[in-house]
């Protein structure tokens, strides 16, 4: 278990433990998992809340674990935090035409706020869908190599097999086509 | 193993349509250089550092002070200003120093606290950058239509609850 711990956090462990608090936040399934993945319009997201007051609660700990998610989900999205500027804490969208989409973020729950913002801004569980699906479609099952399941066009039905287990056919070695051309010249 | 971490190549190859930033110099005439952060995953740590840029905004009006958070629109064509070509152009004053507006509350605050209607002038010492008297005045904040000054008092401690 502590090997794929390893390789998830990039080998940066302490006595078999990753470093940090709530290091999950730092694995590579935990940003996949994200839920919010913006349509094409928006393109800067900023957040201001506070860091003592309590009507920011549910701020701080979107920003805390779901901040990381958002912007690995929406790498062209320009994220943008302000701390400690407002009494009450918000989120501000700014959209392609120049419209801006204003958040009300006081006294609600991370949960409560990711919900929110994936019913106003984020894209339907069936969009999602059919993304993958189109991007499924565009792999080649056919392909083989270092990136595919099949390493080797030996393992491919109907090839030559390896020649680590067996010898290739004389016919077809270098050796013996070198041969014989040297012996049809002379 | 070597990790990619080409920065300066990522960077440069950032050139948004809409980005937001922060006022650094204003001592160029018609220009102001804006310092613009964008998050990037460290790929061996999988943590977001904020890497910076700094773009050129036209402003021949000079409204900006140093420390504005500004909202900035890229061009079609960039302006042939001296001595850096300015790429973007101001197109919203997100926060203004001295003059930051709660748009929830609809009034002027400062820090966590907002501010009687008494109080809704400049500050006394300007920061660095050109003096209050050198900027246009502001127009009003389109968050004050909201509540007007009288709602200051009822509003006053409804965070505290």
């Amino acid at each position: 278990m502590w090997l794929t711990l390893a390789k998830l956090s990039g080998g940066v462990m302490f006595k078999g433990r990753m470093l940090g608090k709530y290091p999950i936040r730092r694995t590579r399934t935990f940003l996949e998992s994200g839920e919010i993945v913006f349509k094409d319009r928006v393109k800067i997201m900023s957040v201001n809340y506070n860091v003592f007051e309590k009507n920011s609660e549910g701020a701080r700990e979107f920003v805390f674990f779901h901040l990381p998610q958002v912007q690995y989900k929406n790498p062209e999205v320009q994220v943008v935090t302000f701390k400690n500027l407002t009494p009450s804490p918000f989120f501000k969208f700014y959209l392609d035409d120049g419209e801006q989409v204003l958040v009300d973020v006081e006294y609600k729950s991370r949960q409560e706020i990711v919900k929110h913002v994936k019913k106003i801004l984020g894209k339907t569980d069936k969009e999602l869908e059919e993304i993958e699906t189109s991007q499924q479609q565009s792999i080649n099952i056919a392909n083989f190599g270092p990136r595919w399941p099949r390493k080797c066009i030996c393992e491919i039905e109907g090839q030559l097999p390896c020649s680590s287990s067996e010898d290739f056919p004389k016919e077809l070695r270098g050796k013996y086509q070198m041969k014989k051309r040297m012996e049809e010249r002379y | 193993m070597p990790v990619g971490r080409n920065w300066p190549k990522l960077l440069k190859a950032w050139n948004p349509q809409w980005v937001i930033g922060r006022v650094i110099g204003v001592r160029l005439e018609q220009v102001a250089k804006v310092k613009c952060v964008k998050m990037v995953l460290d790929p061996y740590i999988v943590t977001y550092f904020g890497k910076p840029r700094t773009f050129y905004a036209h402003d021949p009006e000079k409204k900006c002070t140093m420390g504005d958070v500004v909202l900035l629109k890229a061009l079609p064509e960039p302006a042939p200003t001296t001595p850096h070509p300015s790429t973007h152009e101001i197109s919203e004053f997100v926060h203004q120093v001295g003059r930051i507006y709660d748009p929830i509350r609809g009034q002027r605050c400062e820090g966590t606290a907002l501010l009687p209607p008494t109080k809704h002038k400049l500050p006394v010492e300007p920061p660095k950058g050109r003096p209050y008297r050198e900027i246009p005045a502001p127009e009003r904040s389109p968050y004050e239509k909201i509540l007007p000054d009288t709602e200051y008092y009822r509003n006053k401690d409804m965070h505290k609850s």
